[in-house]
């Protein structure tokens, strides 16, 4: 029992990738719902990629760290899915972030 | 393989065994008679779960049909359109919130001890609490339909049309009071799944050799944790709206009726996940024993559960494609729901993958099983379709979508749940249920569905709304209509073959069932006595019976742990969460009556508050709390030495601090609290986008006080310190404990009536705007926090004092002082938002 694993810390370190794809999506969400009514259309756009700028670094570095500290992918990731469950985060982050390239701020949806 | 793990042979000699078994019986017998309601076993409440769940499940087809007779003939006078209205309003709440949901809670609470090795779960009150305040009140909910009382919002119950203006009668209290009640025994129940999931699973069982159906019933009840309180928020805030005029949707006054709609599909959207997910579970284990192959890409499918988990928390908006929010936004959540996609892919695929690699056999549980698959499969086609926004616009409420629901939830739910019931029956009853019976059940159940459902699709697309009582005839949707309502007549008639198969066959018995019939691997499958197990073994695959030769043997010969009972109680090992390593044992209460009858009187509680019976609501919420304190009364038990538990193994039998599994339990109920008061500061951050003009005014006016604040924030950090402190006194001096947990209570108290006090006096009153109300709800959620701190911790003093409580047995102090942290925490939050943000937005 001695060298247990840390149970909440191996859980958030494995969840990280999906929680850092939480964190983004409030993220962009929040910035239109708040700049929009302040008017700001334009930085919309750039605060919103700087936030998936961001994200995706986090995601990097915490992919390459799992990769680094257990190549063999199990002995030292307990759950054994932290890396591919952070590269899927990772696409869904770029997936939520391609209207921000195309799609202006601010234009009501539903008016067709 | 098992060695090392096992006791010697010489020590299980025959009578000594005997024994042992006999010792077992006798502590965990049930009561006899009508007191069986008294009983608190996994396995009697998991029974009594299902059962309420198959009654509500008949209850709201039965308006179902009568929803498809109405509709059968355009211009049909069969249902009023009010009575049509609270019919279609049931037919979706009891179904969601009666059914669904508690259906797969049920099969949590049957299966997962069985299967996890555990002897039962971890709170097996709080289970029997949450059963029983969902059946009283569930039963009188819908007894509201009988008196003209139900309901008729829709199961959405969108306002400003529930508001009191547009509803003026009591069947949307009904709906508010009684869901967000019956949430709450969700919630209850959720807690006892992670627990008992992460914390009694038999030794060895590290996470990754846990079954799936855990993994789904884990991640439902972390979904449970943080979707559901957004729509308790929600309810509580429409029921302050409707009683006492707060304005929280009212757009005259600074409010706004589409954020019932952002608080409500917040849950309402995970809510499909929390259904679809375990019922996926059930998918994931009937396929390999079916197959007769392991699962495909096990541990993918574990990040496909996580990941939907996840994802499905992005999608809430989606129901609101047509209400005007920024397109760019619109475009994050229509991403959101076509990536949700890849997960629920993975699990499909991998599904197939087991059924090529292995062998099917095609007995109703595995024909039910494909059938999921095809109507799953179409529902999620069908679903990408309406996360398109273009789309959307275009079948938003139409018949479309309701075909769509339908095959998402019932080709997604109902038909694993019906494979599951066929393919666990022979667990629990000592006759299986009949091949053919079921398949006749399967067959009309099949395709009646496809056929009441599918012309649904296309008289959408020809523009029939959803909810209409009726239609002229020149519009030209009888023929479907007619067509829709023989096939929903014929699946009825596949789930009465189901239940005449039940009335025949079903014999539940806990002690001699059919058994493993169907060779499958895992360990619910092995011989269970009123005690579960024999013994709890060392499990080392993920499909013990298949991978681990003499397992069922051994087990059987009580040759792993607690072959007995060492304490002379009920007991379950308490195991590491991720690599299940034995840590203590647990004393598990027995049978009793308060927990049925704080549900009972919880229900009362909440039902004579919607009548406003003020007066008896009062008394039987009081009566609720005594009963649960009565109950906790023999929790938290002395400390012994540590005891032998066989096999070698001496544990403790007692642990405080996060090894506790009673520490982990509060933990996640305060991730409940602070996922409502999340909630909440959306809401308030909301409302401020929607009318800023009344922050503006709040802060040049000065209101509310900021004086008040200050000294709020003050007694806060007094009360916390004090806890502190008292954590210290507890090894030292009693009356210096007792004396530092009064100061903690009376400063949280304080703290809460300074900011209410400072409000009114700076004449701000709750139904003056959609701001107003928001800053006096920051209190009424403090209020609620603060009364629980203030009843736990006077508990805490009455335990001190009786002599049950000191420095070593002390889980109920470390509750409070968890409890208490967390106010402290919720006030100063409350306070910086209330008085800290309009200062700063001006």
């Amino acid at each position: 029992m001695n060298g247990e694993i840390r149970p909440i810390s191996s859980l958030l370190i494995a969840l990280l990738g999906p929680i850092i794809w939480a964190a983004h999506f409030f993220g962009v969400y929040l910035v239109e719902a708040v700049l929009c009514p302040a008017r700001e259309p334009v930085s919309i756009g750039l605060v919103g990629l700087a936030l998936s700028a961001l994200a995706l670094a986090a995601l990097t570095l915490h992919s390459a760290r799992c990769h680094l500290s257990d190549p063999a992918g199990g002995a030292r990731d307990p759950l054994r899915f932290t890396l591919p469950l952070t590269l899927l985060s990772m696409t869904a982050v770029v997936w939520t972030s391609l209207p921000l390239l195309v799609l202006p701020a601010c234009t009501p949806g539903g008016s067709g | 393989m098992h060695e090392s793990h096992q006791a010697s042979s010489s020590l299980r000699d025959p009578s000594r065994r005997e024994e042992e078994r006999r010792q077992l019986e006798a502590i965990w017998a049930l009561p006899k008679g009508w007191r069986i309601v008294s009983a608190v076993n996994n396995t009697v409440i998991g029974y009594f779960y299902i059962g309420a769940a198959v009654l509500f499940f008949l209850l709201a087809g039965v308006l179902a049909l009568l929803m498809r007779s109405q509709l059968a003939l355009p211009g049909n006078t069969l249902l009023s359109p009010h009575t049509y209205n609270q019919v279609f309003t049931m037919h979706g709440t009891v179904m969601m919130f009666l059914f669904a949901v508690p259906a797969v809670e049920a099969m949590g609470i049957l299966l997962l001890p069985q299967m996890l090795g555990a002897r039962d779960l971890p709170f097996p009150r709080l289970g029997a609490f949450a059963f029983w305040a969902y059946f009283v009140g569930g039963l009188i909910f819908f007894g509201t339909l009988f008196f003209d009382l139900a309901p008729s919002g829709g199961w959405f119950m969108y306002p400003p049309l529930t508001s009191s203006h547009y509803s003026p009668d009591i069947g949307a209290d009904f709906w508010l009071l009684g869901i967000g009640f019956i949430e709450i025994s969700a919630i209850a129940g959720a807690i006892e799944i992670i627990v008992g999931v992460l914390r009694t699973r038999a030794p060895g069982m590290s996470l990754d050799k846990m079954p799936m159906f855990a993994w789904t019933m884990l991640t439902f009840a972390v979904m449970i944790v943080f979707a559901f309180p957004a729509v308790i928020l929600a309810t509580i805030m429409l029921e302050l709206e409707r009683t006492f005029g707060w304005p929280f949707f009212i757009a005259a006054k600074g409010g706004d009726a589409l954020l019932w709609q952002h608080l409500f599909w917040f849950f309402g959207h995970p809510e499909v996940y929390i259904i679809f997910l375990p019922a996926a579970g059930m998918v994931s284990m009937i396929v390999p024993t079916m197959a007769r192959a392991p699962l495909e890409a096990h541990m993918l499918i574990v990040l496909a559960i996580i990941a939907t988990g996840f994802f499905s928390f992005g999608l809430w908006v989606h129901h609101m494609f047509t209400t005007g929010i920024p397109a760019l936004s619109l475009s994050f959540f229509s991403a959101a729901s076509m990536a949700v996609a890849i997960p629920s892919g993975i699990q499909v695929f991998a599904w197939i993958a087991t059924i090529a690699a292995g062998k099917l056999r095609l007995d109703t549980p595995a024909l039910f099983v494909l059938g999921f698959l095809f109507i799953f499969t179409l529902g999620g086609l069908t679903g990408v379709m309406v996360a398109m926004v273009p789309f959307d616009w275009q079948a938003h409420d139409t018949y479309f979508v309701v075909a769509h629901l339908h095959y998402v939830l019932i080709g997604g739910m109902v038909f694993p749940l019906f494979a599951a019931f066929y393919y666990w029956a022979p667990a629990f009853s000592s006759r299986a249920l009949s091949e053919r019976l079921g398949r006749w059940a399967f067959w009309l159940m099949f395709i009646g569905f496809n056929v009441a459902f599918l012309p649904m699709h296309v008289l959408g697309l020809q523009g029939m709304p959803r909810r209409v009582y009726t239609y002229p005839a020149e519009l030209g949707w009888q023929t479907l209509n007619f067509v829709s309502t023989a096939g929903a007549f014929m699946l009825a008639a596949g789930v009465l073959v189901f239940i005449a198969d039940l009335v025949c066959n079903l014999r539940p018995s806990l002690v001699s069932p059919a058994g493993n019939v169907w060779n499958s691997g895992t360990l619910e499958w092995l011989q269970n006595g009123l005690y579960g197990l024999r013994s709890i073994p060392h499990v080392e695959t993920r499909y013990p019976l298949w991978q681990e030769q003499h397992l069922a043997r051994d087990v059987e010969a009580a040759r792993f742990y607690l072959p007995n009972a060492p304490t002379g109680t009920r007991e379950a090992i308490v195991t590491s969460p991720i690599e299940a390593e034995p840590q203590y044992l647990l004393r598990l209460p027995g049978p009793g009556w308060p927990p049925a009858l704080a549900a009972l009187f919880t229900a009362a509680f909440f039902m004579l508050l919607t009548v406003k019976m003020i007066a008896m609501a009062l008394g039987c919420g009081i009566l609720a709390i005594a009963f649960i304190l009565v109950w906790a009364w023999g929790s938290d038990p002395m400390p012994t030495d540590k005891v032998n538990i066989g096999a070698g193994l001496r544990l403790p039998t007692y642990v405080s601090g996060p090894r506790s599994h009673a520490w982990w339990a509060v933990v996640i109920l305060l991730f409940v609290a602070g996922s409502l008061y999340l909630s909440f500061a959306f809401s308030y951050l909301y409302l401020w986008t929607v009318a800023p003009a009344a922050w503006a005014e709040a802060a040049k006016g000065g209101v509310p006080d900021g004086t008040f604040a200050f000294a709020a924030m003050g007694l806060l950090a007094v009360s916390s310190a004090s806890m502190y402190a008292a954590e210290g006194q507890l090894r030292r001096s009693r009356a210096g404990f007792g004396l530092m947990v009064v100061l903690a209570l009376l400063t949280l108290t304080g703290a809460l009536v300074l900011e209410l006090v400072g409000h009114w006096r700076s004449d701000l009153r709750p139904d003056a705007s959609g701001y107003a109300a928001l800053v006096y709800l920051a209190s009424v959620l403090q209020f609620q926090i603060v009364a629980a701190v203030v009843v736990v911790g006077c508990y805490v003093l009455v335990r001190l004092a009786a002599g049950r409580l000191n420095s070593e047995r002390r889980v109920t102090f470390d509750t409070l002082m968890l409890l208490s942290h967390y106010a402290n925490a919720q006030g100063a939050l409350g306070v910086l938002l209330v008085h800290g943000f309009p200062r700063a937005v001006a």
